[in-house]
């Protein structure tokens, strides 16, 4: 790996979004679509996850945010590397159940809870960071 | 159906049904050629699939015990899908046509695949809860 991070990445993306490196947690999907484009092999994945990966890009800054693709809810961390590449890591924080209708209805009631309150948390913690630069530059 | 179909699931089961046949004991004695329920002969279906029994075991009893044939459409393992059952003695043979699979790859089509799958499901409820109207009923203004 290139740069020293904080957390281990599970996936290395170059600047053209082709998957350049796998970490061991996500060898068993993304092993096998190693060189290829990530979002080419998920289909309607780019409108859900590129603007993300490109504002990382365009700051510098790891960004983190909840999504849902797949029956997965997922936390995700962005991480800008050299040379335009990102790590990426993640965390589930809810699955679909497909088996029935009263386990999909539940289901998606708690996926939806999660992401509404990863949201909560992600806004509150950039209200923290604005007001810290405001008191700090007073 | 077709236009659900068409506008929001993933269609790719073959458009007629495979069937299995359920002993009086709910064991499956026979499923038909190239379907999923071949790997489970011999065993009991509820035992095999999760949550099969919840689903589906209140119809399958209701044809047995009325020994007449029950259709239904029932949501199960990601599809939706018309059953009928045809009662013979204490056996039953499952026909079922799947109409179409959830699309859950993201939150906008999940909801709206979701939707439609209820609706059909609602329709069917309401279907059973109304039934014709007895003829005393209709003379009122």
């Amino acid at each position: 790996m290139a740069v020293t991070v904080e957390k281990q990445l599970f996936l290395v993306l170059d600047d053209e979004y082709r998957i350049v490196e796998v970490g061991p947690p996500a060898e068993a999907t993304f092993g096998p679509l190693l060189g290829r484009n990530v979002f080419e092999c998920f289909a309607d994945a780019a409108s859900l996850f590129r603007p993300y990966y490109d504002h990382a890009r365009a700051t510098g800054d790891i960004v983190e945010f909840a999504q849902y693709y797949d029956g997965y809810a997922m936390s995700i961390a962005v991480q800008p590397l050299e040379d335009g590449q990102l790590g990426l890591s993640w965390e589930v924080l809810g699955t679909l159940d497909t088996m029935t209708l009263d386990g999909l209805r539940l289901s998606l009631a708690g996926i939806l809870a999660k992401l509404e309150a990863h949201e909560k948390r992600t806004r509150l913690e950039h209200r923290r960071k604005s007001l810290q630069v405001i008191e700090g530059g007073a | 159906m077709t236009e659900i179909l068409a506008s929001g699931y993933v269609h790719d089961y073959p458009p007629d049904g495979d069937y299995y046949v359920l002993d009086g004991e709910n064991r499956i004695v026979h499923a038909s050629e190239g379907s999923s329920w071949r790997h489970f002969l011999g065993h009991v279906f509820c035992e095999c699939l999760p949550f099969a029994g919840v689903v589906f075991r209140p119809r399958f009893e209701e044809a047995r015990r009325e020994a007449r044939e029950v259709e239904f459409k029932a949501f199960y393992a990601g599809a939706l899908s018309r059953i009928r059952v045809v009662p013979s003695g204490s056996d039953l043979t499952v026909f079922v046509t799947h109409l179409g699979r959830l699309n859950f790859r993201t939150l906008g089509t999940l909801t709206e695949s979701l939707r439609q799958i209820e609706a059909v499901l609602a329709d069917q409820a309401s279907e059973r809860l109304d039934p014709p109207a007895h003829g005393s009923l209709r003379a009122l203004p």
